[in-house]
């Protein structure tokens, strides 16, 4: 009989991290992470997503329903269990990372790869088990809100609550930007180092004259840099690449306005949704609900964060066995354990085919599968949309969440530093209803961009044109911009060299969590 | 401002070199310019913002001076529908129609652009610009009133508002804003000249950007154009692209307006200018850059008698070195 699948967790990540989180949802480690006595029989990673068997979800939703009869402190601990083994996994990675000169050196280097490929797993569970829990969870409180205020309100407030997930690490990392740079526009004594000094020589200076400063720049480095190190062929964020943006910032937009970007954040202040003061027990359910939709967005990015932290500790691990750090990604952990312990050599040509295809694991009982097949030409293609190229219009470099603008009255949805992706011009009403209706004549509201990217367009375009005279990073002739990118998605827009840039940063949020048979 | 039966409301090229940048806007005054030193332009006569004043005058309509130019978007919208459906004062009317069929004798079609000549717009000082309007394809004389009148109420424009408020530019005391009504060119190719590089001064050369029919797609953007890079030390074309061309927009006798349409497969990938062409347009635009003191950007088009000049402006500050 056919095992029907559902997708747990959605994440771009190399046959390594599948291959762990796939261990990872082992009933062993299921146990261990969360205390629950249940473990996932049918696992399988596909197309880049991580799927379990509906039969598995579903016992594992009772679980999860009866122990929440019992336990009314379940999901708080489950909250603090699942940060727990984050933290743990994360402080790990930092800890491999900025170890001693591991190279050369087997004995250590397998010691660690086993202390991170085990915090890998005992995280994994967590990504499955999140689901589970808030939708348990949220049938609670809407039948408490049911009895408290009635059944209209009930769905509004609990989609409200919900609506408090979509800040992804992504997001994050450039509000926490713009806090920076406001805080540098405040000093006028910073202001002038940042925006008088090449990048380097100001991130050296910095380190002397505002030692704070430069504390809180490097916090930022060290916590979000892997957001850009996970992305195929771009180094983590660096002090430099940080200053620059900063920059780009200061020099684009007056403080208020950069103030805007720093402070989007839409918080949650329970009186203000409930209109009614709630008992005790709901105040502690719609906390738990909210706790809840933060973390699952959490859960994937921990891993990810871990491999992007981790990253010079593989490069050692890639040197010890005789390979790059792709190939070593590539690899699955029980070949790369085998590799350390000189039990065998890696098997590189077949690693390469990995490489080349698409791959996918699946559990069987207590194996573990890893399988490569020849993926369709268009999966293929597919899987490379995330770097779209153009030709520079106006130079700089720009990191913001792409807003799909298709025509001028749809300006008014920027926010300041969001990345403006355009046609650049409308059939049949053009120079009326384009998001560039003249030459210099911007719409209210384009100076918020902080980038735009068109699909058609040359350096003389009026999108071209508006670029230059807002200083605004602009890429234009993508082709396939409007096409390709999605609305709320971040990405970074390098429009440094002739050939402009656009690297996503995290996949398209319409495409996270589609269910799958 | 002058009155009597001496002072003409509708201005020939050779009127507008003499009357007040005021009253006949940018626009105008650049494109007589350029006639009066033997650049091909087509013919085109301005009507002055005297014109528009009578407009005004002669059909009670208030002129909003005082207006919060932030919230009473609406009263300006009461203005503009007013200056629509309001008829054009005799005497404008006759002096415009007049004007008119001296244009279309002379061309041997009907076929007009109408296009808006702001006394702030196209200077190379302020970056308020705004192409308020401009209409091409117009024919016929109720159109052309129509347009006309289309061009006057665009000065009041949600958009061109918004602007002037957001940049705290006021409105001025009475209208300064010329309409340019030119002869059509059905153009077979066209496209936009930098007399220097867009991005990098510097780099001393002039840019082109070219495609098929009417100068539109190049400038909204439509398609991704050709592009020719033309040293201005030396005048030698120094690098040409050949783009994918996909769409394009024509005007032709037979169609109102313009249309935006795919460009046929066996000329998409093929250039849209030969050298010797290329090197024209760079020539003309030295010209005009000599002529006018400052970098152009400068609009032109072929058609079957050659190569026209169709707008020149300065090039904007902030797009140059900062």
């Amino acid at each position: 009989m056919a095992v029907k699948y559902s997708k747990v967790a959605e994440a771009e990540h190399p046959v390594l991290l599948a291959t762990l989180i796939s261990a990872g949802l082992q009933g062993r480690y299921f146990q261990e992470a969360t205390g629950w006595d249940f473990g996932v029989q049918h696992h399988k990673y596909e197309s880049g997503g991580h799927y379990i068997s509906d039969e598995d979800l579903e016992s594992l939703g009772r679980l999860v329903s009866e122990k929440l009869q019992s336990d009314s402190d379940l999901w708080t601990n489950y909250v603090s269990r699942g940060k727990s083994k984050g933290s743990d996994l994360i402080a790990t990675a930092r800890s491999l990372a900025t170890g001693g000169d591991q190279a050369g050196n087997p004995k250590e280097l397998k010691e660690g790869f086993t202390a991170l490929a085990e915090a890998t797993m005992q995280m994994a569970p967590f990504l499955a088990a999140s689901r589970l829990v808030r939708a348990e969870v949220e049938s609670l409180v809407t039948s408490a809100i049911n009895q408290e205020a009635g059944e209209e309100q009930a769905r509004d407030i609990v989609a409200r609550v919900l609506g408090a997930e979509g800040e992804s690490e992504a997001v994050r990392e450039i509000r926490n930007c713009y806090r920076l740079a406001l805080e540098i526009a405040e000093s006028d004594e910073a202001k002038e180092l940042v925006l008088d000094k090449l990048p380097a020589t100001a991130v050296s200076q910095m380190e002397n004259q505002f030692p704070d400063l430069y504390e809180r720049l490097r916090d930022h480095v060290d916590e979000y840099g892997w957001i850009r190190g996970q992305v195929q062929g771009l180094d983590p964020l660096s002090m430099r690449d940080l200053v620059e943006r900063i920059q780009g910032i200061l020099l684009r937009w007056k403080p208020a306005m950069i103030r805007q970007a720093a402070e989007r954040d839409p918080q949650l202040k329970l009186d203000d949704l409930l209109g009614f003061s709630p008992s005790e027990s709901l105040e502690r359910l719609i906390w738990g609900l909210k706790e809840l939709a933060t973390e699952r967005p959490f859960h994937i990015d921990v891993h990810l964060q871990a491999f992007g932290i981790a990253r010079q500790f593989f490069a050692k691990v890639a040197e010890a066995v005789g390979c790059g750090p792709e190939q070593l990604a590539y690899s699955s952990a029980e070949e790369i354990m085998r590799a350390l312990s000189e039990e065998g050599e890696l098997p590189i040509s077949e690693i390469d085919r990995r490489i080349q295809n698409s791959f996918w694991v699946e559990r069987s009982g207590d194996d573990l599968r890893l399988n490569t097949l020849e993926a369709p030409p268009g999966d293929r293609e597919g899987a490379q949309t995330a770097t779209i190229t153009g030709q520079t219009v106006c130079r700089g470099r720009a990191v913001g969440t792409v807003r799909l603008i298709f025509g001028a009255t749809e300006v008014v949805k920027l926010e300041v530093g969001d990345v403006l992706v355009s046609e650049a011009s409308t059939p049949d009403k053009m120079g009326t209803e384009s998001a560039f209706p003249g030459r210099t004549d911007a719409p209210l509201g384009l100076e918020k961009a902080g980038a735009i990217v068109t699909d058609e367009g040359g350096l003389l375009s009026h999108a071209a044109i508006i670029s230059r005279e807002l200083g605004v990073p602009c890429v234009v002739g993508t082709e396939r911009a409007t096409s390709t990118l999605v609305d709320g998605q971040v990405v970074e827009v390098d429009a440094t060299k002739g050939t402009g840039r656009v690297i996503a940063w995290e996949r398209s949020p319409e495409v996270a969590e589609s269910p799958s048979d | 401002m002058a009155k009597g039966s001496s002072f003409s409301e509708v201005l020939s090229p050779q009127g507008v070199l003499a009357a007040p940048l005021s009253s006949v806007g940018g626009k105008a005054a650049t494109l007589a310019r350029m006639i009066q030193k033997g650049i091909q332009v087509p013919d085109f006569f301005c009507v002055s913002s005297a014109a528009f004043v009578r407009h005004l005058s002669a059909n009670e309509i208030g002129w909003p001076e005082s207006v919060d130019l932030t919230t009473d978007i609406d009263l300006l919208r009461g203005v503009r529908a007013q200056i629509i459906e309001a008829p054009v004062p005799a005497a404008v009317r006759q002096q415009a129609l007049e004007a008119y069929n001296c244009l279309c004798s002379k061309r041997g079609h009907g076929k007009v652009a109408v296009r808006s000549s702001g006394g702030e717009e196209d200077s190379a000082s302020t970056s308020f610009a705004g192409q308020f309007s401009s209409l091409l394809g117009v024919e016929g004389s109720a159109d052309l009133l129509d347009a006309l009148k289309e061009c006057w109420a665009s000065y009041l424009s949600d958009r061109s508002v918004r602007y002037r408020a957001h940049q705290g530019i006021p409105l001025s005391p009475a209208p300064s804003f010329g309409v340019v009504v030119q002869a059509l060119v059905f153009a077979e190719k066209a496209g936009v000249l930098f007399t220097e590089h867009p991005i990098d001064p510097d780099l001393d050369v002039s840019y082109i950007e070219a495609n098929f029919g009417t100068g539109e797609s190049v400038v909204g953007g439509l398609t991704t154009p050709d592009s020719i890079t033309i040293s201005r030390s030396t005048g030698e074309v120094v690098e040409q692209n050949v783009a994918t061309k996909r769409r394009m927009t024509l005007v032709t006798l037979e169609s109102k307006g313009s249309s935006e349409v795919e460009v046929e497969d066996f000329r998409r990938t093929s250039p849209v200018l030969t050298e010797s062409e290329a090197l024209e347009i760079f020539r003309v635009g030295c010209r005009i850059e000599q002529l006018m003191g400052a970098p152009q950007d400068v609009e032109w088009a072929f058609d079957p008698e050659g190569l026209w000049i169709l707008q020149s402006r300065p090039l904007t500050a902030p797009g140059r070195k900062s």
